[in-house]
């Protein structure tokens, strides 16, 4: 029997256990599919709870699909993969299909607050799940559930490209822009600056695909003829911005800080490192 | 342009909102960039983020004052505050009769180049939390 429990901190479980099936379906028949890899839970009552999960052959996708959680999530699997995410931490990259679930007595709440707020539209491959009140009652006051499918290396792939061209055609557009863009005498983006910037969108593409990760990435103008690309992954951001050939990078970590905790100034090639400490 | 240097006749305390408008520019899926606030050591103070203080000129009338398929956000005025930043009266005729809910952000110019970056990163942050009027997201062009 596959199995997920909420534990207290001190070993106690948390009166909110909820067996699965062995065809992977809970009990109370709430999931749209049996392709389950693993659950993140927001839970109020249990802050300190330690969250089991048991996860299958994709157990390399976990710490992009863990979703956000304010429990501890420790994950383990039959292929001794393990990871822990921390009280808090937002896991930033994952491919997730906003998913309805219709439930059975209409009273969804929906579970998916704050979820999205990294990832752009439309490039979801999972399912959320939405709870009905007697969900609600067997979880306790369960504000968050979150239900990942496993992905495989060909959707992986395919939202790395759609990110490429997503970037590139951003570039394409910014590259297009007149002087006076912004309605204040804004300079145009350089060849040169457009050319430095490629190269960094194809180290991000690189990048991910290498690392199988996918930061969120928006490529913005500087009224100045720069370039800005801000990347978040996890809970760090960096930002890359580009003049010409130069690059300069700065980077802060937890996102919620203020102060960055860097700023170099190098080139495209320079700026690989720190889109690797990004997706590290 | 904004009118001359003058004493500001009135006062931005931390509870004032502000306005900011926001290119199209700058706003991507939902997101502001940071280009929506450039500080830059240069730049002479009128040359700082105009904003409008809410509580001199309705959004309504605000919103017409910046260009075609820009949008609106707002902030509290202790946020640059918080960040040594000082949000400066500075009339403009511009404005009409709203000459005086006219201001810039400075006091930036003394900062160095990564605080700087810093500092247009928490102003980015705070006005994606309260974005009042959506600009229009630029059209992708091939």
């Amino acid at each position: 029997m596959n199995y997920q429990s909420i534990y207290f901190t001190d070993g106690t479980p948390a009166p909110t256990q909820h067996p699965l099936s062995d065809s992977g379906l809970l009990a109370w028949g709430c999931y749209r599919t049996r392709n389950i890899a693993n659950f993140t839970r927001e839970v109020h009552d249990f802050p300190n709870a330690t969250v089991s999960i048991r996860v299958g052959s994709s157990a390399g996708w976990l710490e992009q699909l863990a979703g956000i959680t304010n429990v501890s999530v420790g994950v383990a699997s039959g292929s001794a993969i393990t990871g822990k995410i921390s009280v808090g931490q937002v896991v930033a990259t994952g491919l997730f299909l906003e998913g309805t679930k219709r439930v059975s007595l209409g009273q969804a709440a929906q579970l998916v607050t704050g979820f999205v707020e990294d990832f752009a539209p439309g490039y979801y491959g999972g399912n959320l799940i939405y709870g009905t009140t007697d969900t609600l009652a067997l979880l306790g006051n369960v504000q968050q559930i979150t239900m990942v499918e496993p992905v495989g290396a060909s959707s992986f792939a395919q939202f790395a490209v759609a990110r490429e061209y997503s970037l590139s055609d951003q570039l394409a557009r910014l590259r297009k822009l007149p002087h006076g863009w912004d309605g204040e005498g804004a300079q145009p983006i350089s060849e040169t600056t457009c050319e430095t910037a490629d190269t960094v969108i194809k180290g991000l593409w690189q990048m991910t695909l290498s690392h199988s990760v996918i930061p969120t990435v928006l490529l913005g103008p500087l009224p100045d003829g720069s370039l800005r690309f801000e990347c978040k992954y996890a809970d760090k951001e960096l930002f890359l911005t580009i003049s010409e050939k130069a690059v300069e990078v700065q980077a802060w970590q937890p996102r919620d800080a203020v102060e960055s905790s860097g700023y170099w100034e190098t080139g495209p090639v320079g700026a690989m490192e720190h889109l690797e400490w990004l997706v590290k | 342009m904004a009118g001359e240097i003058t004493q500001p006749t009135v006062t931005v305390g931390p509870a004032d909102l502000i306005y900011r408008g926001i290119n199209p520019q700058y706003y991507q899926q939902g997101q502001l960039t940071s280009g929506v606030f450039v500080l830059k050591r240069k730049h002479t103070l009128e040359q700082g983020p105009s904003v409008g203080i809410a509580r001199l000129i309705p959004l309504a009338s605000f919103h017409p004052l910046m260009g075609d398929g820009w949008g609106v956000g707002a902030f509290d005025a202790s946020v640059p505050q918080s960040q040594t930043l000082a949000v400066h009266p500075l009339p403009d005729p511009r404005w009409k009769e709203y000459v005086h809910a006219h201001a810039v952000i400075t006091e930036y110019q003394k900062l160095s180049d990564k605080r700087r970056t810093d500092v247009e990163r928490v102003l980015r942050d705070a006005l994606q939390k309260n974005i009042l009027i959506k600009p229009t997201e630029p059209a992708t062009t091939k």
